[in-house]
């Protein structure tokens, strides 16, 4: 089988269980990168699950097409076979596609597919979290106004004013704070990748963007540090999905906070004209020096598995680039500070 | 209609020496030790409880917490507080400050300097909601390493509300 592979045309090569290739090609040789490619995320989880699939099930095959940018930043499309041909070994087939217009199409479809679906993702386990975010103010909100009735009721109680006063400016501050976080899952929740750009307030983006990492803020007991950003600070772009870039930054870095002593969020402005910088750092363990170049690549994740798709950073990146920005890390203010660079003005 | 307790309990069956002393067995078993100062400040009716820092995750709670919490030891085990309670945003920030303080600041007991506020049961169906009297806390010594690895603390909390109706 070795020999007759290696005669074989086109990129095919036979793989051991154990990951060694035993065989290979003249094309797979000359035009398969596998080693960097395997470097590659979206290319890594399509090779081992399809490993995982075939071994030990005979005639089983793997069949699918895996879009990813090479190591060079290259569009690639490939479609990756990959057959059972005995227990132990497998024979992978390696496709290339030249990137004609109905491929290019097909990659497109699949990368608004994999944002939208992120997108959703996100939102629904923000919903789930927001719901207590919600229903426990709801509760002091109704305590205190059961409280307020009773003592009400009863005409022989003696109303005490300043626990009365306490108690209305209680109601009164849960439920401007239910408000904010319904108005911004509201926002939140639109496709607004088609959205017009209009001048957007960049104290309130951040605001609302806070109010939907409410639990996230909670649960890792994290301070937000703002300096004070006057409402005159604007950028230009689509308000929603700036903020999607916000929530997906402040997320991570509540994440990265989560069991540290005195975990702090700071969030400032700076002006770079024609820019806006927008700076979110944390007093975490940063983003090591290592991992650097590969944090905005599609499906690259720290965290463990199921607990994140790998896209948020990645999509982030592909939303200030459209915005005529740049995502990136300030290594000068630390490993662990996210600058979001925007346009001030319309082009 | 809700359920909306406005009654202070007697604390009858609190046996506090027997509370004391079982704080001080439970600190031994583990072998930390507190300043001594804080067994005096216990009173009839204190929830007491050891947390690990800066964790912040509870390895020991009296009778009076197992009473009043409807939390099962797996979750107290394995959440963390801040998912498990909420507060309303002021006294979340000021308890984890205080707390840190205390931590990186004190050795001996102090009080919480918290006002009175309500805490809920984030996970309770019906959201079970106290009023909460944070009283005394107190940093948690390793007793080999002289190491800061936790606190105690010493607070009253009455049930004060719950929905009628699961809301979760």
């Amino acid at each position: 089988m070795a020999e007759l592979i290696e005669k074989m045309p086109g990129n095919v090569a036979l793989f051991s269980d154990q990951g060694a290739c035993l065989a290979a090609s003249e094309g797979w040789r000359k035009e398969i990168r596998l080693e960097e490619w395997l470097g590659v995320n979206e290319f890594k989880i399509s090779w081992d699950e399809g490993m995982k699939r075939v071994f030990g099930i005979p005639s089983s095959r793997f069949d699918e097409k895996i879009f990813f940018k090479s190591p060079e930043g290259r569009d690639e499309g490939l479609r990756l076979r990959i057959t059972a041909w005995q227990k132990r070994t497998a024979i992978v087939m390696i496709e290339g596609f030249d990137f004609n217009r109905e491929v290019l199409s097909e990659l497109d479809q699949f990368k608004t597919l994999q944002a939208s679906k992120a997108h959703y993702e996100e939102m629904g386990e923000m919903a789930g979290g927001l719901a207590h975010e919600i229903n426990n103010p709801l509760t002091v909100v109704l305590l205190k106004s059961l409280q307020i009735k009773k003592k009400l009721e009863k005409q022989s109680v003696e109303i005490n004013r300043a626990q009365m006063l306490d108690s209305t400016e209680k109601i009164i501050t849960q439920t401007e704070r239910i408000a904010k976080i319904v108005r911004s899952l509201m926002n939140f929740s639109r496709d607004a990748s088609t959205d017009p750009m209009v001048n957007c307030q960049v104290s309130n983006l951040i605001e609302e963007s806070v109010a939907l990492c409410s639990e996230k803020i909670r649960i890792s007991a994290v301070e937000i540090r703002q300096n004070s950003i006057s409402p005159r600070e604007q950028v230009y772009g689509r308000p929603v999905q700036l903020m999607q870039v916000l929530v997906n930054i402040l997320n991570n870095a509540c994440d990265a906070l989560i069991g540290r002593s005195n975990p702090r969020i700071e969030i400032e402005v700076r002006h770079a004209e024609p820019y806006l910088d927008i700076l979110i750092s944390d007093n975490g363990p940063g983003v090591p020096p290592e991992i650097e170049e590969k944090i905005f690549k599609p499906f690259f994740t720290t965290k463990e598995a199921g607990k994140g798709s790998g896209l948020g950073l990645s999509l982030s990146y592909g939303i200030i680039l459209k915005h005529g920005g740049k995502l990136f890390l300030d290594r000068e203010r630390g490993s662990s500070c996210f600058v979001i660079r925007l346009p001030k003005n319309p082009p | 209609m809700p359920i909306v307790n406005e009654q202070t309990p007697t604390y009858d069956d609190y046996d506090l020496p027997k509370e004391v002393e079982l704080l001080k067995a439970a600190l031994d078993e583990r072998e930390l030790e507190v300043d001594p100062a804080f067994f005096g400040h216990v009173e009839k009716g204190d929830i007491l409880e050891i947390y690990r820092f800066p964790e912040i995750k509870q390895i020991y709670c009296n009778s009076e917490f197992k009473k009043q919490s409807s939390y099962s030891d797996e979750q107290l085990k394995n959440m963390p507080f801040t998912q498990l309670y909420w507060r309303s945003d002021e006294n979340h920030l000021a308890l984890i400050k205080r707390t840190s303080y205390v931590m990186e600041n004190e050795t001996g007991a102090v009080p919480w300097n918290l006002p009175v506020h309500e805490l809920v049961e984030s996970l309770h169906p019906r959201k079970r909601t106290f009023e909460m009297k944070m009283r005394w806390i107190a940093p948690c010594f390793r007793k080999k390493t002289h190491e800061k690895v936790g606190f105690v603390t010493a607070h009253l909390a009455l049930h004060i509300f719950e929905w009628d109706e699961d809301i979760d």
